[in-house]
């Protein structure tokens, strides 16, 4: 698998960079080295393990263990328990529905099997390969920053506010406070605001 | 805004920002908004936690894609591969209307070639 990122890395350079976007881990919230070095070894155990038409399903997650949670980093956000509890129901229903058409069969070496979908499984483990190799050459920052540039933070929180310490004299700010937080607490509604002047500088460089 | 080059194995010290590896969060908010009644209120962390989820869904799609072409010889992936794959993966309920969509766009670049003519 390493050669043939490499056999790509040599292609092209727009490829090259498609690459480096898509070996980005999406598992931000694994900021303990130890869980960090499990899941490394059990990203790099799993292939030489298993052959070929594999299954996994993503399971409920009642396991208060972090080593389960890095197992199922693939399909969930490790900082957000709570909501992903919430929120797992519709993927497991989706998913439930995909693995119908495939075959599910256990796959980890782990001790309890995960199942996932057959036609997925190596996507998965290619994903997972290419997430290692990112932290372990780029050193991915796990924490977000609140904002990005510290004079528009400050420009940010110079701005006259309402009651509810929504903007004042801007529509356009008061249609994107829909969310819960920025309505109820102001120091949050600060870092809301910078996070999206930043977006908006973002969306005017692309 | 200058992309820092994630795949190059020599620069130890290039960190991939948080902006060039996630999708801009205002949007994802946006998008689901649009879905929601009128009176939803959607938490930071629910729009994080979608951020996560689709910036991850789109490098597993891609790098499916990509594999394709790494075996046909091929430098570009185009919109084809990434139907094929989504299809390959499993998701052929989106693989249709997407292609559907392909083709509409592709008529309509044939239509404003013929009205340059």
């Amino acid at each position: 698998m390493t050669s043939a990122h490499d056999l790509t890395d040599n292609e092209d350079d727009g490829q090259q960079q498609s690459e480096s976007q898509i070996q980005s881990p999406s598992a931000n919230g694994i900021s303990d080295p130890d869980i960090s070095t499990q899941n490394v070894n059990v990203q790099y155990a799993t292939p030489g393990q298993l052959g070929t038409g594999h299954a996994m399903v993503p399971p409920v997650y009642p396991y208060p263990d972090p080593y389960y949670r890095s197992i199922f980093a693939p399909y969930d956000t490790q900082p957000y328990p709570p909501q992903a509890y919430s929120g797992q129901p519709m993927v497991h229903l989706q998913l439930m529905g995909i693995q119908q058409a495939g075959v599910p069969l256990p796959t980890d070496a782990v001790e309890e099997p995960v199942f996932v979908n057959a036609k997925q499984y190596h996507g998965i483990l290619r994903r997972r390969q290419s997430r290692a190799k990112a932290e372990s050459e780029n050193k991915v920052i796990r924490n977000r920053k609140p904002y990005l540039h510290e004079s528009r933070h400050k420009h940010a929180l110079r701005r006259p506010r309402g009651c509810g310490g929504r903007f004042l004299n801007s529509k356009k700010d008061e249609n994107q406070h829909d969310d819960v937080t920025s309505a109820d607490k102001s120091q949050s509604n600060i870092n809301l605001n910078s996070n999206k002047n930043d977006q908006t500088s973002s969306d005017r460089t692309s | 805004m200058e992309d820092s080059i994630g795949g190059s194995s020599s620069n130890d010290n290039n960190i991939i920002k948080e902006q060039d590896r996630l999708l801009p969060i205002a949007n994802v908010g946006r998008l689901m908004k649009q879905i929601l009644p009128q009176n939803a209120k959607i938490s930071k962390e629910a729009k994080e936690t979608m951020q996560e989820c689709v910036s991850e869904f789109i490098s597993f799609v891609t790098s499916e894609a990509s594999e394709k072409c790494r075996k046909e010889r091929r430098k570009t992936v185009n919109g084809d591969d990434i139907c094929w794959a989504l299809a390959t993966l499993g998701f052929d309920d989106y693989a249709e209307p997407m292609r559907r969509k392909s083709r509409t766009k592709i008529q309509e670049a044939s239509t404003n070639q013929n009205d340059l003519c």
